[in-house]
């Protein structure tokens, strides 16, 4: 048998596809997609006391049980030199552990290390059990009225038929990030942390300083009450700047909250539904590059995450210098 | 390594940053304006929200792109 070059090769995964995206299309169409923005809480979920029992919050609980599990056996029986699960729980954390002292520098490191480390953990549990194919498909529907056309349906209606039957509106998992109190729970954890990291290792009053500068304008205003006026206003004018600085600081401390929330939400929301779209437009083989992509995405979304967590904390727990620069 | 990275990522994040800074701003000057002075208010105070939105904005960005090309020029000098 001759040996294929890299042509050859290709042109084979490429017929592959297509066969596969062909078969796909005329022998298993998709139902049309639907996508909510606000996690279904209605029935069939229940409701525990004051909590609502939603799709993603199962997911969420889905993906704890997992880490916790996968974590619990891997490290139940441990020896000096790993093997197996061991192996992998230990390859996880030295990477993650090798990268944050890269960034924070060993001793605090160590100490971000846990809420930082759980944070990139949780995140990219949540966006990968998302790509499990039972994600969406099973829960509450009904049988449409209306059947919407897919794109090789509209091309060539004779060969490609639509999805006719069952489809589903309230499914019963839904990934956790696509559900924006998973964000922006994960934002606040981020931003007390963060805020109590500086606080304990600068101290209350150096922390706040950093968005409370008023000592310029009352330096100024000692001297006004000397009498050096000319000097006095220079100072009350570059301390009226220093306030607005501080204001600023502490808006953007804020906006942080916000931000980590929106970008996780939206790349994670804006990856599902781009998934269920693709599968719906042209089912089968197509949509697996883009489960590559949401594979990739899941990865860099955890890490940014928590790296930018890390970095705000090593920013918190840095002496403040800018005061200094002014005296 | 790992402080090249950090700066990778936090250059990712700059985008939204910046929205974030801005919806804020001007959000928050909107509530701000409505709850004081109804409609004439709300409109002052969702320009100022908005300019100070934009100017938090803008700083963070610049100090970001200050804060990478020192550890770039400290690494030229080091290396």
């Amino acid at each position: 048998m001759p040996k294929l070059g890299l042509k050859g090769k290709l042109a084979i995964a490429a017929i592959a596809i297509i066969a596969i995206v062909l078969i796909g299309a005329i022998f298993f169409p998709v139902a049309k997609p639907e996508a909510h923005l606000a996690p279904n809480y209605d029935s069939p979920f229940a409701k525990l006391g004051p909590i609502y029992v939603t799709n993603t919050l199962i997911t969420a609980w889905i993906g704890i049980v997992l880490l916790v599990v996968f974590f619990f056996f891997a490290t139940r029986k441990m020896k000096l030199v790993p093997k197996g699960l061991q192996n992998i729980a230990e390859w996880i954390i030295e990477t993650m552990l090798s990268f944050a002292e890269g960034v924070a520098g060993k001793e605090n490191a160590r100490r971000f290390f846990p809420i930082v480390a759980t944070i990139f953990l949780f995140v990219l549990m949540n966006a990968w059990l998302g790509l499990v194919p039972i994600f969406g498909v099973i829960g509450r529907g009904s049988v449409p009225t209306i059947v919407s056309d897919n794109l090789l349906h509209t091309l060539v209606p004779s060969l490609f038929p639509n999805y006719q039957g069952f489809e589903v509106t309230v499914p019963l998992l839904r990934p956790a990030n696509t559900d924006i109190n998973v964000p922006l729970m994960l934002a606040l954890v981020s931003f007390v942390c963060v805020e109590y990291w500086g606080i304990t290792s600068v101290g209350l009053r150096n922390y706040l300083s950093k968005f409370f500068r008023y000592g310029q304008v009352f330096a100024g205003l000692g001297q006004l009450i000397k009498g050096k006026v000319k000097p006095a206003i220079g100072t009350i004018l570059f301390g009226a700047i220093d306030v607005f600085v501080g204001g600023l600081e502490l808006l953007s401390e804020f906006v942080r909250i916000l931000s980590f929330t929106f970008r996780l939400f939206g790349n994670m929301t804006a990856g599902e539904i781009l998934l269920v779209v693709i599968a719906f437009l042209i089912p089968w083989g197509f949509a697996s590059i883009f489960y590559g992509l949401e594979t990739f995405l899941g990865v860099i979304q955890a890490l940014i995450f928590s790296v930018l967590t890390l970095v705000f904390a090593t920013m918190a727990i840095a002496p403040h210098h800018a005061e200094k620069e002014h005296e | 390594m790992g402080q090249r990275w950090a700066a990778a990522i936090r250059f990712i994040g700059i985008g939204w940053y910046i929205v974030s800074c801005i919806l804020l701003g001007a959000l928050g000057g909107r509530w701000i304006g409505q709850k004081l002075d109804g409609e004439t208010g709300a409109i002052i105070f969702t320009l100022l929200g908005l300019a100070l939105g934009l100017i938090a904005a803008f700083l963070g960005a610049y100090r970001l792109v200050k804060s990478v090309l020192l550890n770039n020029n400290q690494d030229k000098k080091q290396g």
